[in-house]
């Protein structure tokens, strides 16, 4: 579905920190949303953790350079990485040039069946761009 | 929103209070100058690319690596330092954090402009007065909080800032210097005398025009603890050797726009090239790279130039 200028993709769980969840099984792909990768801008480095490590929902998992600008890359679920998509990170724009498809961040195995639980699904995740928009605007 | 005015304060003092603000939650402006020199790294730069260690190790030049964005710079008591620091959830803060840099650079583009110097926003962050440099900048998120930081650059030590930075051949840095000096601008290019204390008096006006009256505060203890404990940490050994954003051919940002770069893409020769908004500005064809025909092969380009 479209939100202004940026697509909600039906079947993915987001979080507010603007991160998409896709479960397979006891494994997940984390990338970042369409308005995730507009709210950044141009994304010049990313820095991720490595394969192995836990990452722990709230926690950092990363961090992003934008512009003038960096960022921490919040985890959105708790998990052990199993793959960093080598394309963003050696062309980080790949995300914004296709954020629901070859620009996916990360790989990991889910730490439990109920990591999913608290994320929400893509209506309410519309919602909450729109609840955005409006205090930005 | 507190306003600290430190003056003159030591070379780790003047990175980790803002930093300490920001781990702590806590809001305010900094103020400040650092006694001794020192080189201070974005929080994304390649130790081992970027710095010649063996340079700032011989001139007791300290290091630090800064939770903010952008890159290496070398710092003096000649550059007075602003630091914003907003919690997230601060009204004045956009969904994209690059947007307040319009709003937190008013003041120092309004102090420039207050000693004759037309200065503007050059987005995302540089102020420049002529279309050279007068002022860096960069933000980070730390904490819970987002800071914003840089400088009115009063005087700049062009020759040791190029000598700080690691170059792929001697020669190299020579262009590097005269291609800072040629697109950066201080405010001692501009005015005669120039009182710091009166700058930082102006700018702490021009902030209030922004975030309202401010209150002055003296440094307070946990202040100073928690910025002690940072040092210790953004000056550390496995801190500062972090690896870092690498690139296959070296280019050094001069100012927003424009970069020294190693090689011009294709051409197998050591040739210092000047890149203006993805465009190629100038070649250098030093010493070293003579034998190698360069000039043929950057025939084109619109000047070339040679450094002997």
């Amino acid at each position: 579905m479209q939100i202004e200028n940026w697509q909600v993709r039906e079947g993915l769980k987001y979080d507010s920190n603007n991160f998409w969840v896709e479960v397979k099984g006891q494994q997940a792909l984390i990338g970042l949303s369409d308005y995730g990768q507009w709210v950044i801008g141009d994304i010049l480095y990313l820095d991720l953790a490595t394969e192995g490590v836990t990452i722990v929902r709230g926690g950092k998992f990363g961090s992003v350079e934008s512009g003038k600008w960096v960022g921490n890359l919040i985890a959105p679920v708790n998990g052990r990485v199993l793959e960093c998509n080598p394309l963003v990170v050696s062309e980080p724009r790949q995300i914004q040039v296709d954020p629901y498809g070859t620009g996916w961040i990360m790989k990991v195995e889910l730490v439990s069946d109920d990591e999913i639980g608290s994320l929400l699904d893509h209506a309410t995740y519309a919602e909450l761009i729109k609840e955005q928009m409006n205090k930005a605007a | 929103m507190d306003i600290y005015n430190l003056g003159v304060v030591s070379w780790w003092e003047s990175q980790c209070y803002y930093h300490a603000l920001a781990y702590m939650g806590r809001e305010g402006i900094i103020l400040c100058r650092p006694a001794e020199p020192y080189v201070c790294m974005g929080l994304h730069d390649d130790l081992n690319q970027e710095i010649d260690q063996e340079f700032c190790r011989d001139h007791g030049l300290p290091l630090l690596r800064r939770e903010t964005a952008g890159g290496v710079v070398y710092l003096d008591n000649r550059q007075i330092f602003y630091q914003v620091v907003l919690r997230r959830d601060n009204p004045h803060m956009p969904i994209k954090r690059d947007k307040l840099f319009a709003t937190v650079l008013q003041p120092a583009i309004d102090v420039c402009r207050s000693f004759g110097i037309e200065a503007e926003l050059s987005p995302p962050a540089d102020i420049k007065a002529g279309g050279r440099k007068c002022s860096g900048n960069a933000a980070g998120d730390i904490g819970q909080a987002v800071a914003y930081v840089g400088n009115l650059i009063i005087d700049f030590d062009f020759e040791m800032m190029s000598n700080v930075l690691k170059v792929p051949v001697p020669a190299y840095r020579r262009y590097l210097c005269q291609a800072m000096q040629d697109n950066m601008l201080t405010l001692a290019d501009q005015v005669k005398s120039i009182d710091i204390c009166e700058v930082a008096l102006k700018l702490i006006s021009e902030f209030e025009r922004i975030f309202g009256k401010l209150e002055e505060k003296p440094l307070d203890d946990e202040l100073k603890n928690t910025a002690v404990f940072l040092r210790d940490r953004l000056t550390s050994h496995e801190w500062l050797s972090m690896p870092g954003r690498r690139s296959r051919i070296r280019h050094i940002k001069i100012v927003e726009g424009l970069y020294l770069q190693e090689a011009e893409p294709g051409i197998r020769t050591n040739v210092p090239t000047l890149i203006r908004d993805g465009k190629i500005e100038d070649v250098h064809v030093i010493e070293e790279s003579r034998s190698n025909s360069a000039l043929q092969e950057v025939a084109g380009t619109s000047s070339v130039s040679t450094i002997l």
